[in-house]
């Protein structure tokens, strides 16, 4: 009885799991992962594996050079579904939601691909509407984009689309008092901030030895002895002399040590460094779009 | 002075500030309101100012689609003649500028039409490119008119609520009014390939 129960509700389990792999997600606003804010260098959200990595490596190369010359902050998302959300309202939903574009500027561009609904759109932040007008960007999703993608080749209509983008913008004055970003800046900033860092720890390693080295000889460590004298004691706490011998000269040296009656570890030791900035994976920094603001322009289109 | 009349010198004053940023909040929200508006209204004024190229180049294809022409520039210098001060949301002329708007919409939709019955029209490059910016227009009205409900929502939250609404009442701010969409207003003129 027990086995047949157990075998049923394997069963069921396994064929929802099986059932359930096939749905694919739907995404909100909120759930399209941002992957400007993980890392600087990437612009295209691509969970469901739409475009391939060469794609997404290409595109993103082209979106910071645009990012770093100050052109334009764009964003590029695929997936396969968003519900039964309109592509239109999510893209500005999208768009708003995570402030693309600098602030101020509004020079900011979400591209959206849908495959399941077959759509793709092109929001535009409200200081781009001069230079990409809706028009224009139609005449991109029409001409260059949807052509490839009927022919369900997502990546090659990606990349194009983008670079057709790219190229508009990047022909559009740049403002003179806007001057590129100099690649040198970025590592003569990087080298800066490892140095300190190294130089922090230099320090840290220099105060332990000065700490335990032998003031007499100079060479030997001083090590904790099991000797401990009491010096005076209250109700917080006990003050303690605890005698520390070198192990080479034998020179013994009294430290005071307080004892504040809780039990459980004292404090002290070295000094035990935060996560900083290293923590996230290959030393990449975080990036993060600036603050724009869309009015629900641009251009849409449907294959 | 004694310790009492210190303590509702005190009191006094937290309701006084407590009024003045309450006042304040329900100006700035006012404005948001306002300057909402004005973007809805510079939505809907973008496209009335599509429809003369429009017309001209459905003209050039179509010529004989007279009615529409009509219809159309007809719909249009009415909307033109609805105006809403920003001081002057009610429902009635919200309703009134809801109205003129949805007449406008429904004669572009007719207009647009006729691209479906004449191949070549709907072939030619202009007609897409103003194809292509009306749609833009209409996403732009629709955000716009989203953006002024939830401001206005914002507001009149300040107004109902106790004890702002004290404030609110003492100093004549009454609930906004939505922007309603009126029946069939809603159909914008879009037109699939």
């Amino acid at each position: 009885m027990k086995q047949t129960l157990h075998l049923i509700v394997t069963t069921l389990f396994v064929l929802v799991c099986g059932t359930m792999h096939s749905v694919a997600k739907s995404y909100t606003p909120k759930t399209v992962p941002n992957v400007q804010v993980a890392d600087y260098r990437h612009f295209v959200s691509n969970p469901d594996g739409i475009l391939s990595s060469e794609a997404v490596y290409q595109i993103d190369t082209t979106l910071l050079r645009l990012k770093e010359a100050r052109i334009a902050e764009v964003a590029v998302v695929a997936v396969e579904s968003i519900g039964f959300a309109e592509p239109r309202e999510f893209a500005t939903e999208l768009f708003r939601h995570w402030g693309i574009g600098e602030k101020g500027r509004d020079n900011g561009l979400l591209v959206l691909l849908v495959v399941g609904q077959g759509a793709i759109e092109i929001e535009t932040g409200y200081g781009m509407e001069g230079t990409l007008p809706d028009a224009l960007c139609k005449r991109i999703i029409e001409r260059v984009m949807i052509p490839h993608f009927k022919a369900g080749d997502f990546n090659r209509g990606m990349t194009e689309g983008v670079g057709a983008i790219a190229s508009i913008l990047s022909t559009s004055e740049v403002p003179e008092d806007l001057v590129p970003k100099d690649d040198d800046d970025d590592l003569i900033g990087l080298a800066i901030f490892i140095g300190t860092g190294v130089l922090f720890f230099v320090l840290i390693a220099v105060l332990l030895r000065m700490y335990s080295r032998c003031p007499k000889c100079k060479k030997g460590t001083l090590t904790r002895t099991a000797d401990r004298l009491e010096v005076s004691k209250n109700s917080f706490q006990t003050v303690y002399k605890v005698a520390f011998k070198c192990n080479k000269c034998g020179h013994i040296v009294w430290r005071n040590e307080v004892d504040d009656h809780s039990n459980g570890g004292r404090g002290g030791g070295p000094i035990i460094l935060g996560g900083g900035g290293f923590g996230r994976g290959g030393g990449s920094f975080g990036g993060g779009f600036g603050g724009g603001f869309s009015g629900g322009g641009g251009a849409g289109g449907r294959f | 002075m004694k310790k009492k009349t210190w303590i509702l010198l005190a009191a006094l004053a937290v309701v006084v500030v407590w009024g003045v940023s309450t006042y304040n909040g329900l100006v700035t929200r006012g404005e948001r309101v306002d300057n909402a508006w004005s973007q809805v209204e510079n939505q809907y004024q973008r496209r009335l100012d599509l429809i003369p190229n429009l017309v001209n180049t459905v003209k050039g294809y179509a010529a004989h689609e007279q009615q529409t022409f009509e219809e159309v520039v007809a719909a249009r210098a009415k909307a033109t003649q609805v105006v809403v001060d920003a001081e002057n949301l009610t429902p009635e002329k919200l309703a009134e500028y809801s109205e003129a708007q949805g007449a406008v919409g429904a004669a572009l939709g007719r207009l647009m039409a006729i691209g479906e019955a004449y191949p070549e029209l709907k072939a030619s490059n202009n007609f897409m490119e103003l194809q292509a910016q009306l749609e833009g227009t209409e996403n732009r009205i629709a955000v716009a008119r989203k953006d002024f409900n939830e401001a206005v929502r914002a507001y009149n939250v300040k107004t109902k609520r106790f004890p702002a609404n004290l404030i609110a009442s003492m100093f004549g701010y009454e609930a906004k009014a939505y922007f309603e969409s009126k029946a069939g207003a809603e159909s914008a003129p879009t037109v699939e390939f």
